[in-house]
């Protein structure tokens, strides 16, 4: 259940505002999303959606992200970007949690996932 | 009948019925309700010969699975996988589920798995101090992994243990789900699916529920509250029930052309002596639900869903949305008195609703333009399960989260 903890859960002090945070975006629940680093002092005064953007606007992907990103826009294709089940509104703080490389390298860490809502019942025939 | 009763599961792409039917599947179950909830769903999705090894099965759940699907054969041996003379009873089996809760069991059937070279699909819940949950690994031979240890029941011998019909409803659809894949060649999760929550103590009160939607989702909501023992249910739905809703909506399978609702409500007070009622309508803005204490919303379509979230802001009630696909399922929670986003909200209803031209939308309907949505017993026995654990959490004081179910993703939510 790592994906529906509460925000107010997370808690980020002020040592650790000065980490680099990686941006994955995920394209609903898949394994691996595109992703964004940003230094510290880049993100803090950006709103999440903002930096959502910007990862989502990037160009000159690997044909693999370029395979990720088509998956995240059909996602988004009456979807929207969740951030452990709940809005992005806010900074990346907000929803930042703390975790470390295996060489003991601390940065925070943000997943978004594109969530398309299931309806259910009908749906428009194009064949 | 058959293709009719199995038309919105056909229609999913890949699917291979004749791997379902042709499949015999072992069950090995101890005295709970678990091996008789995959009993019943394993017969809705058309599975037709199941072997279960368990001292005792629900016979409502396995008369509803002989109802449901007449091509159904159950060889029930009473007793426990005891020794590994037992095997000889799943000769010929394509899959073993091991649904018990002793250790003995566990290991004899990975023993059997292992030799044999035979699927185990492990699933059970479980109590640990203050916590509860449940979990669900695939074993096939070559994954001697130490996830092994997790699916072990520290109890080695049958005995008493914790069981609970909300998360037994989550565990079979997750396990039937597992089922189907392995009978079509199709991935199974490499990864202990696991789900753990603190333990719920018993409400006091009884509330005033209504239950929005009586096909799928609907009906495993009102089996989930029932199991948690609340009596006081309103079932609305103006809808009739066909003959292609019975591959998964498993209370109707005598009642084709009966209002949903009515049904629904009649075959659980009779079945677990509640006060339920019912009411034949659609859910709009002028629907009035002051006295209600929660509303679940179990409809099929965005505008319904959108008029739910609406008033129940508007009134202050508890709101647990839940949607389905063929395989995937989202549960979003609106507490009042947290102030979040309503399920329309948070989902973006608001956009995509406004999208669809409300004339076309309508003509394209009326115009058969449109299409049922494939649909599967699993996903709604999952999604209701969850909607259903969300609502007690709340009610106990804890925070449950929105839940985003995909069935192909190898941890599910």
């Amino acid at each position: 259940m790592t994906d529906v903890e509460s925000k107010k859960d997370l808690q980020i002090d002020e040592a650790e505002k000065l980490l680099p945070l990686v941006l994955e975006i995920i394209p609903g629940h898949a394994a691996e999303g595109l992703i964004d680093i940003y230094e510290p002092g880049s993100y803090a005064a950006k709103s999440l959606r903002k930096l959502c953007n910007r990862t989502l606007s990037k160009k000159n992907l690997t044909l693999e992200e370029q395979l990720i990103a088509e998956d995240v826009a059909r996602q988004l294709e009456g979807g929207k970007l969740l951030c452990r089940g709940q809005e992005i509104e806010g900074t990346a703080l907000e929803f930042a949690v703390s975790e470390q490389t295996e060489a003991g390298e601390k940065y925070l860490y943000v997943p978004i996932r594109a969530i398309k809502p299931q309806e259910g019942g009908a749906c428009p025939d194009y064949d | 009948m058959r293709t009719s009763r199995l038309d919105r599961q056909l229609r999913i792409e890949g699917w291979n019925q004749p791997a379902l039917e042709k499949a015999k599947v072992g069950v090995v179950g101890d005295d709970d309700l678990l091996a008789s909830l995959y009993v019943m769903s394993a017969s809705a999705l058309g599975i037709n010969h199941v072997v279960v090894l368990a001292p005792v099965l629900n016979p409502i759940l396995v008369e509803i699975a002989r109802k449901l699907n007449l091509r159904f054969t159950l060889t029930h041996v009473e007793g426990f996988y005891t020794h590994p003379v037992m095997a000889e009873l799943f000769k010929g089996c394509n899959i073993i589920v091991d649904l018990s809760h002793y250790g003995l069991a566990n290991k004899l059937l990975l023993e059997t798995g292992f030799q044999k070279n035979i699927p185990i699909i492990r699933g059970f819940c479980y109590q640990n101090h203050d916590a509860q949950g449940f979990r669900v690994f695939s074993y096939l031979r070559g994954r001697e992994w130490q996830e092994l240890e997790q699916i072990i029941s520290a109890c080695h011998l049958p005995n008493g243990h914790f069981d609970d019909g909300v998360l037994d409803t989550i565990i079979t659809g997750i396990v039937l789900e597992e089922t189907k894949n392995l009978l079509m060649g199709q991935d199974v999760s490499d990864d202990l699916i696991s789900y753990t929550r603190k333990q719920l103590n018993t409400p006091n009160d009884q509330p005033k529920i209504l239950v929005v939607g009586s096909g799928a989702l609907g009906i495993f909501v009102g089996l989930g509250l029932a199991y948690s023992k609340f009596q006081n249910i309103t079932f609305m739905d103006p809808d009739v029930i066909e003959v292609t809703n019975l591959n998964r909506q498993v209370l109707f399978y005598d009642a084709i052309g009966s209002n949903k609702a009515e049904i629904l409500s009649e075959r659980l007070n009779s079945l677990f002596n509640m006060d339920n009622k019912a009411q034949i309508a659609y859910f709009d803005k002028a629907t009035d639900i002051t006295s209600y204490d929660a509303v679940f919303d179990c409809v099929d379509n965005f505008e319904s869903r959108l008029a739910l979230s609406e008033k129940c802001k508007e009134q202050g009630k508890i709101l647990i949305s839940g949607g389905t696909s063929a395989d995937a399922g989202q549960i979003v929670i609106f507490d009042p008195m947290k102030n979040g986003a309503t399920p329309a909200e948070l989902l973006g209803l608001y956009d995509i609703v406004e999208k669809r031209n409300p004339e076309t939308y309508q003509r394209e309907r009326a115009a058969c333009l449109y299409r049922p949505d494939p649909s599967v017993i699993m996903t709604n026995q999952i999604t209701a399960g969850f909607m259903v654990d969300s609502y007690r959490m709340l009610l106990d004081g804890q925070k449950p989260g929105n839940i985003f179910y995909d069935s192909t993703n190898n941890t599910r939510f």
